[in-house]
């Protein structure tokens, strides 16, 4: 058995020894270096650019601008409303002005200073809600108000009517960096006709073939897209690459020669896209005994300039918006916002950790305004599967709701420990504990709204010596897709997983299966490897019983092997393949995997809005130090549903990860803006969790297995995050007695809220 | 303008390289001399990903001038070919789950051979306070604080 | 930049300093140089590298009689582990263990700390309430200045451009009583960070009261400095549990005229101010813990 194991994973030993080649690691000769010039400000009208100087530098090959895009100057994800080099007016600080070529990255980069910007300012649109006013500025020509999303769900007027409680707030969740250890980066090569190949870190390949297409004015079949070793993506290599893979294909199309565009870390968190600012204001009607009637939320997304991926984040948190509870009745108003601010695109979760941040926060406050247990308040009106999802859709089949709750309290000993902070609180001293508890519904996969992408393929083979090679079209990031995928071959194939090679994703082997995002790897991937390897099985299974003398209905299949259970007897899968091959049967398969469509109401966000949903809930514990307002994270409980853990110990790393990563967006993580120019785009001042800041983690993994995932599998890369910064800054407010609505909650907000010195 | 080569030894070779005076130690190992290992992160001193160790002690070679190496001893991850016990740690990150994208990887496996050469029986404080200049991302250290504890127990023989 | 020079001998690369004067720089360990080299703050002709000396012959740290000498050339990680550093100077070795990473320890020095003279540089509050010499060498002489009078603004010290910051001294305290020595950092998260603000204080308690009395506050002003009239305001105040609530009035009508934070990405002016007032806050509670004999002091 493979599945359900943790055998080392498939990729490991070369990255552990510093050989696996990431982009930058790519030497080829005749090797060109580019170099971005970007926008001088947040917003402004181009009114000359001179590259004169620049051309005329020692080791520069070209310098080029918008007049030199081949094809389409238009790079838009979903709307085709951002140019790849920009024409007259710049809108963010990570816009494009020119591609600077030469021989080094340092001849490169010497001479991007010598391009000459005249250009006049436009007033930079900085907040989302007064972005939304008639007298608003426009950060872009077609309006600041790219779309209004709305959930429209029984009759809400009437909840607060009835309600004999109200509570209302406004949260503020800000950016995130995604801050992967290795850059964005690409190598395109030229080919000896018009087509072009391209080494990308990225999570999308056939965004980037798309991307690359438009620009160069190619049919797709001539853009191939490879996945170089990808040193992590979070979501921060979904969209965002396409756009210097553009500029680099476009380079070495013009100029016969491969060209390498890798960022570094400032140009990196500068231009590249950031987890969303969302303002989510909300209103919650209940009954004294703690039922909730109705929710109302209003939400402002700020996109800034382009709308990249925003609406779809959008939609994730538009349906999102009111927690995993029994809400008959709900209002929501999503308002996705240009501003000139920084570029808001997708990251791990999605949207759904703003507003569960948010929403988790307000039933921490009902739940204080009530007298009554947070805990109790979220078993009250937790979902079950009898229940719908806000989107109406139902939740049978959705595996352990509740149940995830219930684990979560008990294995944190939630009420007893709260119990206990509370009086150890009410002494004298400066240090005070708190917990706190982040409970979500999550759906798996692409939301109804992107099911025209919500399909994945894979080709298996398996060769003559019993070795057998899986392609996939979701991109391994370090989140083990290649490894589970691989693991599925070896189970249905009978292979060793240590003979399974995975190839690195491209779009000359593969349709197009869609970004590697929404937690739907696992799921879409897994299930289009089991399509094919089914098939492969179904060939090689007749062979193994007619070598073992027995009936195919009585063969069993093993690592490296099939038997007859019976007789005990086994034939090697190295035997079974070599046969199957001097027989001239067909040893490859490509496989497919897409769900059924989802029916939708886009004017009432009601419908099926996901394939499957898994419950989280996350527990955290801290320790807050009054006197310098630093909060030490000592320990969070994490529970999962999961479906079925196909790699146990690799589905474990990314729940360490997830909960990382919300420590710092909790905590620390605080990408400051000031009118646009962000002020901390580095390690140095944007900080994110060492060794020394994170908590001890206990991990529970519930597994009752999904009928349409791959062994039972759903997905856990996003849910892994999505609950942990609502935990942190429900334990936050908690130990301090104050409620934050603003995150990260750093020293500075903790004192602002506590210390006598902060306001004399 | 003539000038020296700049000679040092690297992973037990003794080498020449015509460096740039401003040229930092990562450049040099990278583009002079091909060692891809040392990975460039942040450019800052920040993340560890560059660390090698020079005269056996660990440092960021994105902030050390390679001409500061002068006769120096450097250590990059490719010596785990022919080095015991960098082999041991990559194969022991490797086999706890502690490499996800692979990253960071290379820094980890230095600044944990540091760790143990100068103390083979770390406390899991002094663990997480040597290994607090490199950031990982993807794992959230506790697959790498696993690994660690597996080196120390297999080479003390599960005495702790 | 055209060469880098590496010396032999500390004659040789004061020979070079006096030579090549504001065209060349010294550089020891790099980590805050080879930065702002790279950011284009500073564009010198040549550097003279300084790693591999010593101004000290027999170790990083010494006793010479009443003085306590550091090599203000040796990595940090050596200051740090040295027997007479931790003896004499705990406050200044728990601030160092705070300087970025083991990596960087591993080559920063104290004379690359405290030349720099960032306002938020963790060695130079220690430093101060130590009451620390720095001794600056050139070619046929040196010069020693306090460290007060060395730190003249944000990232300007009295360095000429032909001097070597190559030791330290401390003027030894005789102990009496229970020594406090201790250091604070402030940020957002729990290592490698610059420091929103930092605390030093060397108390010693006697007989139930304050003796000596020596604060430091970095992060928060044009240069790290004493806090001479809080020092003078505690100094043979009774060491109980209400030291703070008594001298609170006379701190906060103090604080202002020390102290002048800035707001930037690491904290607003307000907050830091909070901190280096909470922070004396806790000193006092912990000289109070020490006097009752409810914890230890920081004693030899």
């Amino acid at each position: 058995m493979s599945v359900g194991t943790s055998p080392v994973r498939v990729d490991v030993r070369p990255k552990a020894a510093g050989r696996a080649r990431y982009v930058d690691d790519l030497a080829l000769p005749d090797l060109l270096h580019a170099v971005l010039v970007t926008a001088p400000a947040p917003h402004g009208r181009l009114l000359a650019l001179d590259t004169a100087r620049a051309a005329a530098a020692p080791g520069v090959v070209a310098v080029l601008t918008a007049s030199d895009v081949p094809g389409e100057n238009q790079v838009g994800c979903v709307f085709p409303d951002q140019p790849l080099l920009v024409e007259d007016t710049f809108r963010f600080v990570g816009d494009r002005l020119a591609i600077v070529v030469g021989t080094t990255r340092d001849a490169a980069a010497r001479a991007a200073k010598l391009v000459e910007v005249r250009w006049e300012a436009l007033p930079v649109v900085t907040d989302p809600v007064a972005a939304l006013t008639p007298e608003s500025p426009l950060a872009h020509p077609k309006g600041n108000l790219i779309a209004h999303q709305v959930v429209r769900k029984g009759d809400v007027d009437r909840a607060f009517a009835d309600a004999e409680v109200v509570l209302e707030g406004v949260w503020q969740a800000p950016y995130q960096e995604h801050a992967y250890l290795e850059t964005n980066g690409v190598v395109a090569l030229p080919g000896a006709d018009d087509g072009v190949t391209l080494h990308v870190s990225m999570q999308a390949p056939w965004y980037v073939q798309g991307a690359v297409a438009r620009a160069l004015g190619l049919p797709l079949a001539a853009v191939r897209v490879i996945q170089a070793t990808t040193g992590g993506g979070f979501g921060g290599k979904e969209d965002y690459p396409s756009e210097p893979a553009a500029c680099a294909a476009m380079a070495a199309r013009l100029l016969g020669r491969p060209v390498k565009l890798v960022f570094d870390r400032g140009e990196d968190i500068t231009r590249s896209t950031k987890r969303h600012r969302v303002r989510v204001h909300l209103r919650v009607a209940a009954r004294n005994d703690g039922t909730l009637l109705g929710s109302e939320a209003t939400l402002h997304v700020d996109a800034g300039a382009y709308a990249g991926l925003s609406t779809v984040v959008a939609e994730r948190a538009n349906i999102s918006a009111v927690g995993p509870y029994r809400i008959e009745n709900a209002r929501v108003d999503t308002y996705v916002v240009r501003t000139n601010n920084l570029f808001g695109g997708a990251f791990r979760g999605f949207g759904h950790p703003q507003v569960a941040f948010a929403f988790e926060s307000m039933m921490d406050e009902l739940a204080l305004r009530l007298g009554m247990d947070p805990a109790e308040l979220r078993l009250k009106n937790a979902v079950g599967p009898d229940d719908t999802a806000l989107s109406g859709q139902p939740l049978a089949g959705s595996g352990p709701l509740r149940r995830v709750l219930e684990e979560a309290l008990t294995a944190s000993d939630f009420q007893a420990r709260r119990a206990g902070f509370d009086a150890l609180n009410r002494g004298a001293g400066p240090v005070r504990r708190g917990i706190g508890l982040g409970y979500i519904l999550y759906g798996v996969g692409l939301h109804a709204g992107g099911q025209h992408i919500e399909g994945s393929g894979a080709l298996v083979q398996i060769l003559r010596d019993g070795s057998a090679l899986v392609a996939i079209g979701g991109t391994e990031l370090g989140q083990g897709a290649a490894t589970v995928c691989a693991q599925i071959a070896a189970e249905l194939l009978a292979v060793p997983l240590s003979r399974v090679r995975a190839l690195p994703t491209d779009t000359a082997l593969l349709p197009d299966s869609g970004p590697t995002v929404a937690s739907r790897t696992t799921l879409l991937s897994g299930n289009a490897v089991r399509d094919a390897a089914t098939r492969l099985r179904e060939r090689l299974l007749p062979i193994a019983a007619e070598l073992l003398g027995v009936h195919p209905e009585r063969v069993v299949s093993g690592p490296g092997a099939w038997q007859d259970p019976d007789s005990g007897r086994e034939v090697s899968t190295v035997e079974v393949a070599g046969l199957a091959w001097r027989r001239k049967l067909k040893l490859a398969e490509s496989g497919w995997w897409a769900p059924p469509p989802k029916r939708w109401d886009t004017a009432r966000g009601q419908g099926d809005a996901y394939l499957v949903y898994a419950a989280a809930a996350h527990v955290a514990e801290v320790e807050v130090d009054l006197l310098s307002g630093e909060t030490r994270v000592l320990k969070v409980t994490a529970v999962h549903d999961v479906g079925r853990a196909l790699h146990p110990e690799m589905l474990k790393g990314q729940v360490y990860g997830g909960v990382a990563q919300g420590v710092g967006y909790a905590l620390m993580e605080d990408l400051q803006l000031k009118d646009g120019v962000p002020l901390n785009a580095n390690f140095t001042d944007y900080l994110i969790p060492t060794a020394l800041d994170v908590p001890d983690v206990q991990i529970v993994l519930i597994e009752e297995p999904f009928k349409d995932g791959p062994f039972g599998a759903k997905g856990v890369g996003e849910p892994s995050l999505i609950p942990c910064p609502a935990a942190v800054a429900n334990a936050v407010s908690h130990a301090c007695g104050v409620r934050f609505r603003e995150l990260p909650i750093t020293p500075e907000r903790v004192l602002t809220a506590t210390s006598r010195f902060m306001t004399s | 303008m003539t000038h020296d080569l700049l000679r040092f030894t690297v992973n037990g070779r003794e080498v020449a390289v015509d460096a740039a005076p401003d040229a930092r130690l990562l450049d040099v190992l990278r583009e002079s001399l091909g060692l891809t290992g040392v990975k460039e992160g942040c450019g800052e001193g920040e993340c560890g990903a560059c660390a090698v160790l020079l005269d056996g002690r660990l440092v960021n070679s994105c902030l050390l001038p390679a001409w500061s190496a002068a006769g120096g001893d450097v250590v990059t991850i490719e010596a785990g070919s022919t080095r015991r016990d960098l082999a041991d740690i990559e194969a022991a990150l490797a086999e706890t789950g502690g490499v996800q994208c692979g990253f960071c990887s290379p820094g980890f496996v230095l600044a944990i051979a540091a760790l143990l050469d100068a103390n083979p029986t770390p406390t899991p404080a002094e663990v997480k306070e040597a290994l607090s200049g490199n950031l990982c991302r993807c794992t959230g250290y506790h697959p790498i604080l696993a690994t660690v504890e597996r080196l120390v127990r297999e080479r003390t023989g599960g005495v702790a | 930049m055209e060469r880098f020079w590496n010396p032999a001998s500390l004659d040789e690369a004061l020979a070079i300093l006096a030579g090549e004067r504001d065209a060349v720089m010294p550089v020891a360990g790099g980590t805050d140089l080879v930065l702002r080299l790279r950011q284009g703050r500073y564009a010198p002709r040549a550097l003279v590298s300084v790693r591999h000396l010593r101004a000290v012959d027999d170790g990083p740290a010494r006793v010479e009689g009443a003085t306590l000498v550091l090599d203000a050339l040796a990595p940090l990680v050596d200051v740090i582990a040295a027997p007479a550093a931790r003896t004499h100077a705990p406050e200044l070795v728990a601030a160092l263990a705070t300087i970025g990473s083991p990596a960087i320890r591993n080559v920063a020095t104290l004379a690359g700390n405290v030349a720099n003279a960032s306002p938020a540089a963790d060695s130079l509050p220690p430093l101060l309430v130590l009451g620390a010499e720095v001794v600056l060498s050139r070619r046929g002489g040196s010069r020693t200045l306090p460290l007060g009078s060395f730190l003249t603004g944000p990232g300007r010290t009295a360095r000429a451009a032909d001097e070597l910051l190559t030791t330290l001294r401390v003027p030894l305290v005789p102990a009496t009583g229970r020594r406090i020595a201790a250091f604070r950092k402030f940020g957002k998260r729990r290592a490698n960070i610059i420091a929103s603000a930092n605390v030093a204080a060397r108390l010693q308690v006697v007989d139930g009261r304050l003796g000596l009395v020596r604060l430091a506050a970095g992060g928060v002003a044009a240069t790290p400095r004493r806090l001479g009239p809080i020092e003078a305001a505690l100094h043979g105040q009774p060491a109980t549990a209400d030291l703070f609530a008594r001298v609170e009035p006379a701190t906060l009508a103090a604080i202002d005229a020390l102290i002048h934070p800035i707001s930037d990405v690491r904290g607003g002016a307000t907050f830091k101010r909070a901190l280096v007032l909470h922070a004396i806050e806790a000193i006092c509670a912990r000289a109070a813990r020490v006097a009752a004999g409810e914890e230890a002091g920081d004693d030899a």
